[in-house]
């Protein structure tokens, strides 16, 4: 994608946003009062939605000139992985508990940036994720153990 | 005044808080000089500590992480030519020329002394200008208040970079709107939430700053997958030279440090500006000022080229502090991170401040007069040992900062749906900064918009709907007056660019 559609497609999203805000706005439910009340809960967000209307339009007709994206090369398939172990985790925290989470984590994080030795990927996530789990346990902050807490607990 | 600075003392000089500001020295300069990680990112990370601790002692750890990071910054651009933040990029064009010369040791020395003097000057100056800009504003109501926070808010655009005004202008609408999901506190109804019981309470300050600023960072550096440099490996392996500055060095960098000082104070005192436009600033005034050799030594090594930025910069943060503390307005992202972070310890920045809370004013004053003597302390003689940390692989860090997102905002709510809004935010970020879109202003929009949204109601409220207190009261419409100026200033400056 060139930078000038990344751009444009950047500035279309922003207005698509701040129109659906605008809308939504007449969804806040307003509690009865006078009508002539000079401020509502609504009125804040319609200015909002309207200011962020003009200017994302302004940046969609006239965008400005920046470099090229495809300038720097990109290793999108990391990032992607980052994210996915990331929501991985927000999956998993519950259940797995704290530590065997976080340990999971940091390992797969580890080998997803391209670190291959066992010898250090290993301890250096479990090692982690534990003294957390001890610093967090001194601060009296509980920790769940999740499905291993109730098996061996 | 005296009277405050010994309260001060008394109020620093506890075990509890001395450990603290060593700590925020420490972490702040290990986070600022990674390359790409500023005070913003080194703050955010650290919220949830600080959420933990009293307000004073919250804001001394903030406090040293700020200016400890600003410090940190200058390692990463003398030795790999790679700023930890933005206000240390000038520091490169003289500092890593310096180390590729073998004088290392000297620029970072230089860094170190320009930081700690423009550091305390700041802090002297600080305390002058503070109480009586808050007495002044004690005065203020809300269509001042309002007027004060559309002015921090349009600042950003004006000093953002050639083209981005709109952008910055249109984060900061975002933020705005941000900040408005959630119930509202005047009418009591729910807001953009979608019936989620879980958005109820609003987007938290802790979430928005993680997604906009740490995790974003993070993402971007293994999108980008840069290795270790050559220049990192060989700083990790401490070689940087003589730490020690000559008579000689002292008499060429003084003149720049005391003026460097002084316009780093300015310039962090308005709002928008901040430590990169203070370092650029001030590294141009010295260049022009020079003569020469002196000049032609600028990009090749020049000792003041090093000494003036870092100075500029460390002398900015101290003067972001008085708005923020005397009106309750962020100039900076930083400042706004730190405001947030505030505000959820129930503490509301503003003149009132100096009156029901002067004591934690004078520890945070205390607090960094000693955190600059600490870093100097600490940081100088151990320069060597920091630059081992840089050559720390990308791919142990950035897993690192990503849990440090992760379980920072988890174990401040232990629900796993602020961890998806999260990512989902940090997506749109990421995004957003490939395209040069300024995170800074968003988080700025998001501190104040109920701040700003409550002053509009008030006032509309007071004159009967009518929007006449807009200019009829001298103080808004002056302050008014002069965010149209910021608005119209990036426009002016490229129409005067066209012409000349």
């Amino acid at each position: 994608m060139t930078r000038l559609r990344a751009e444009r497609f950047a500035a279309l999203a922003l207005f698509a946003f701040s129109l659906g805000y605008f809308l939504l706005a007449f969804q806040i439910k307003v509690p009865p009062g006078p009508d002539d009340s000079p401020f509502s809960a609504r009125s804040f967000p319609f200015g909002l939605g309207a200011l962020g209307m003009v200017l994302s339009f302004a940046l969609l007709v006239k965008p400005p000139a920046g470099a090229a994206i495809g300038a720097v090369r990109f290793e999108w398939g990391r990032a992607a992985g980052l994210l996915g172990l990331m929501a991985a985790f927000a999956l998993t925290i519950d259940a797995l508990g704290f530590v065997v989470a976080s340990a999971l984590f940091l390992a797969a994080g580890f080998r997803i940036l391209g670190e291959r030795r066992p010898a250090i990927l290993a301890p250096v996530a479990a090692g982690t994720a534990l003294g957390f789990w001890i610093m967090f346990e001194l601060l009296d902050v509980k920790l769940d153990w999740g499905v291993f807490g109730r098996l061996f607990g | 005044m005296i009277e405050g600075l010994l309260g001060g003392l008394s109020g620093l000089f506890t075990l509890h808080n001395m450990l603290l500001l060593v700590l925020g020295c420490g972490l702040g300069t290990f986070i600022g000089m990674m390359p790409g990680l500023g005070p913003v990112t080194a703050i955010s990370l650290l919220i949830p500590v600080v959420l933990t601790l009293e307000p004073a002692s919250a804001m001394v750890l903030l406090a040293a992480i700020y200016y400890g990071a600003m410090f940190g910054g200058s390692t990463a651009s003398v030795l790999i030519n790679a700023p930890g933040e933005s206000s240390s990029v000038p520091t490169t064009f003289d500092g890593y020329p310096m180390a590729k010369k073998g004088q290392a040791g000297k620029a970072l020395a230089l860094c170190a002394w320009g930081s700690f003097v423009g550091g305390t000057i700041a802090t002297m100056l600080l305390m002058l200008a503070a109480p009586t800009l808050a007495s002044w504003a004690l005065t203020f109501q809300a269509p001042e208040y309002f007027a004060l926070m559309v002015l921090g808010l349009t600042a950003v655009a004006a000093f953002a970079e050639e083209g981005g005004a709109l952008k910055a202008l249109l984060m900061t609408v975002l933020g705005l709107m941000i900040a408005t999901i959630g119930t509202d506190i005047a009418d009591g109804v729910e807001r953009y939430t979608f019936h989620i019981a879980d958005l109820a309470d609003g987007i938290s300050f802790v979430l928005l700053a993680m997604a906009a600023f740490a995790l974003s960072e993070a993402i971007l550096a293994a999108l980008r997958n840069q290795p270790v440099s050559e220049e990192a490996k060989k700083a990790a392996r401490g070689d940087v030279g003589s730490l020690k500055l000559t008579k000689d060095d002292v008499r060429e960098v003084a003149p720049a440090v005391a003026r460097s000082s002084l316009i780093g104070f300015v310039v962090g005192v308005l709002p928008g500006a901040g430590a990169t436009i203070a370092a650029f600033m001030s590294y141009a005034v010295e260049r022009n000022l020079a003569r020469g050799a002196r000049r032609e030594e600028f990009g090749k090594g020049s000792r003041r080229g090093v000494a003036a930025p870092e100075t500029a910069n460390n002398a900015a943060a101290g003067g972001a502090y008085v708005p923020l503390l005397t009106l309750g307005i962020p100039g900076s992202g930083t400042t706004a991170v730190i405001l947030g972070a505030l505000v959820a310890l129930g503490v509301q920045p503003g003149p009132r401040l100096f009156v029901d809370q002067s004591d934690m004013f004078w520890t945070v004053v205390v607090s960094m007069y000693v955190g600059n003597l600490i870093l100097l302390a600490i940081n100088l003689p151990l320069i060597p040992q920091i630059a081992r940390t840089l050559a720390i692989p990308e791919r142990m860090l950035v897993p690192l900062i990503l849990f440090f997102c992760l379980i920072g905002v988890y174990l401040v709510s232990f629900n796993a749906f602020d961890l998806w809004v999260m990512i989902g935010l940090a997506v749109v970020c990421v995004g957003l900064r490939l395209l040069d879109y300024p995170m800074a202003p968003l988080l700025l929009g998001f501190v104040l918009g109920k701040l700003m949204e409550e002053n509009l109601r008030r006032a509309l409220i007071v004159n009967d709907g009518s929007f006449a207190f807009l200019w009829e009261r001298p103080v808004t419409a002056g302050l008014l007056a002069v965010s149209i100026a910021c608005l119209a200033a990036p426009v002016l400056a490229r129409v005067f660019k066209r012409k000349g």
